[in-house]
């Protein structure tokens, strides 16, 4: 038993991250020989010569009231080490939560700032879009969906039927393929854009969009609008793939592949469409089940407004360019959700897309 | 250390886990965030599936379901596994490594060394991804999620008490069960509690 007790106090020493690693000693400083010595006296020199019975209980016993002092002495240093630890100031104990909290804060703070970020100067044409303006695309709220509706535009697709019916254009892994094809210059693809990113923010995430003009020597000259060369889109719903041929003066800039070279021979050319507008741009294919050529309104209303005007108004359903491009969304919306199985279902479930999906199967 | 009521005083479970809860608040805590984040992103995860927008705010800057729609709400790679699983498998783990720690007071012995830092790397894996995620919703998609936002805080609130409990390593458990005193070595058995033999406190 007193060997037991006396490893019990040499493992709490160790605890306590003691550095001499020596046994302690009786607060007396004789070690423990002595002390049993020294409680015995001249009884205890009898018993060396003659050891007795009881001469050796009483040893045991010495020996347990060290081990039990010594036990006593580490808990008390076990204590103590506590107490230094939590009696320090506030600051000195939590030091590490209180910088983890600081760092989480600070790293917040800069995503935040990075968020509200504009490019230096005004906004220009090659830079990238704002997050004041993109935010304003992305962010038309359901009410506003819901309350333009078809506005005042047709229906921009047209079903593209055959016999047998076109299969859906699929990507390897399955979604569904949206195909654009445009150029900077054209001021329909200007206006198209805006109704793009906007309904395509409903089923994924641009990024690297650049804001861009239109010619300024064709038709509605300067439309203010999106470019999507150098861009990427990510979405667990589609897969967007966007061209654009030529930059706002015409130089040739992204190219077609095969696959995309293809589908634009093959659906922007009769009788998929008018054979007056084969080859036209802006060309949307969604998954060949849907073709629309030029853009769904006429970007008059935009004429001269900025692009952080276009944007600010884009909550407001009794804006004209809102209707417009807003409605166009809603329809590029509803073609859309017919090929990727009605998903997301909060966006294709929600007014008014279930009834333009119904309207367009109805050739309306 | 206070002296505690001899082990008869606390001889129903309930009695008992209370008893554990209150000594050691913070794995209890840890362990109750665990199911709750557990819990929210069994719902994102089922919601996903379905295809419907989780409960919550759709418009304006609070928008979960244009968050929980987002390419961010999904693993890259094939199969558009919703980020909400590895999100389960954290909680699991985190609230895994608290119930051993609770385990170990429970039967008065010693927790693992291994534990502390274990968790203290597995919360800072959970901030790490935290932020990453906050980062999508502020500077790329503009927009804030309710259900993920608790999440995020559970995950913050788990990394700080680990934090905290690695930084209180050198100090004994608590003791759930008063050892009685023998042969006057009461404080030696109440501050050891059987911590370094790794045998069970004497009871």
């Amino acid at each position: 038993m007193a060997k037991k007790r006396t490893n019990r106090g040499g493992a709490q020493r160790a605890y306590n991250g003691s550095s001499s690693g020596t046994p302690q000693r009786p607060a007396n400083g004789a070690n423990a020989t002595n002390a049993t010595n020294g409680t015995n006296g001249a009884k205890g020199a009898t018993a060396t010569a003659s050891p007795s019975k009881s001469a050796r209980a009483t040893a045991d016993s010495q020996s347990d009231r060290i081990a039990a002092a010594r036990a006593r002495n580490a808990a008390a240093r076990a204590a103590a080490e506590r107490r230094r630890s939590m009696q320090g100031g506030w600051l000195r104990r939590r030091w590490p939560i209180i910088s983890a909290v600081v760092v989480v804060v600070l790293i917040i703070a800069v995503f935040f700032a990075m968020s509200n970020r504009t490019p230096s100067g005004s906004a220009s044409i090659g830079s990238p879009v704002p997050a004041s303006i993109l935010g304003k695309v992305t962010g038309v709220s359901q009410s506003t969906y819901e309350k333009v509706g078809k506005g005042t535009i047709t229906n921009p697709f047209k079903k593209a039927q055959g016999n047998p019916p076109p299969p859906v254009n699929k990507a390897a892994d399955g979604r569904p393929i949206i195909l654009y094809v445009g150029a900077d210059y054209c001021p329909f693809c200007a206006a198209e854009r805006w109704s793009l990113v906007m309904a395509l923010s409903r089923f994924g995430t641009f990024k690297d969009l650049t804001l861009m003009q239109s010619s300024s020597t064709d038709t509605y000259p300067n439309t203010n609008t999106f470019s999507f060369h150098g861009s990427s889109y990510t979405s667990q719903y589609l897969d967007f793939q966007s061209v654009e041929t030529q930059d706002r003066t015409g130089q040739k800039l992204d190219s077609l592949t095969s696959a995309q070279q293809a589908i634009f021979d093959k659906y922007d050319a009769p009788p998929y469409i008018d054979a007056q507008y084969k080859g036209s741009i802006p060309f949307i294919s969604v998954a060949n089940q849907y073709i629309e050529i030029s853009a769904g309104f006429i970007p008059d209303q935009m004429q001269g407004m900025t692009w952080q005007e276009i944007a600010d108004k884009l909550n407001d359903p009794n804006s004209s360019v809102t209707r417009s491009i807003v409605a166009n969304a809603n329809y590029i919306t509803a073609a859309i959700c017919q090929v990727t199985d009605n998903k997301p279902a909060n966006v294709c479930t929600a007014a008014p897309i279930p009834q333009m999906i119904n309207d367009m199967k109805a050739g309306k | 250390m206070a002296r505690l009521p001899a082990e008869s005083s606390y001889e129903s479970v309930g009695a008992r886990m209370l008893l554990l809860a209150r000594r050691a608040p913070d794995l209890t805590a840890m362990l109750l965030m665990a199911v709750a984040g557990l819990g929210i992103s069994i719902y994102l995860t089922t919601v996903h599936y379905q295809g419907v927008a989780p409960v919550c705010n759709t418009t304006g800057v609070i928008d979960c379901a244009t968050v929980t729609s987002s390419s961010f709400s999904v693993l890259p790679g094939p199969g558009n596994i919703p980020i909400t699983i590895p999100g389960m498998l954290w909680f699991v783990v985190s609230g895994g490594l608290a119930l051993v720690a609770l385990l170990a007071i429970w039967r008065g012995r010693l927790e693992p060394s291994w534990l502390r830092m274990t968790h203290l790397l597995w919360g800072l894996v959970g901030m790490i991804f935290v932020l990453y995620l906050v980062y999508a919703e502020i500077v790329v998609l503009h927009r804030l999620c309710e259900w993920c936002t608790v999440v995020h805080l559970l995950t913050l609130a788990t990394f700080l008490l680990v934090l905290n409990r690695w930084q209180l390593r050198g100090l004994p458990l608590p003791v759930l069960v008063a050892t009685p005193a023998r042969r006057g070595e009461e404080s030696a058995v109440s501050a050891t509690s059987g911590r370094k033999s790794g045998r069970r406190a004497r009871h």
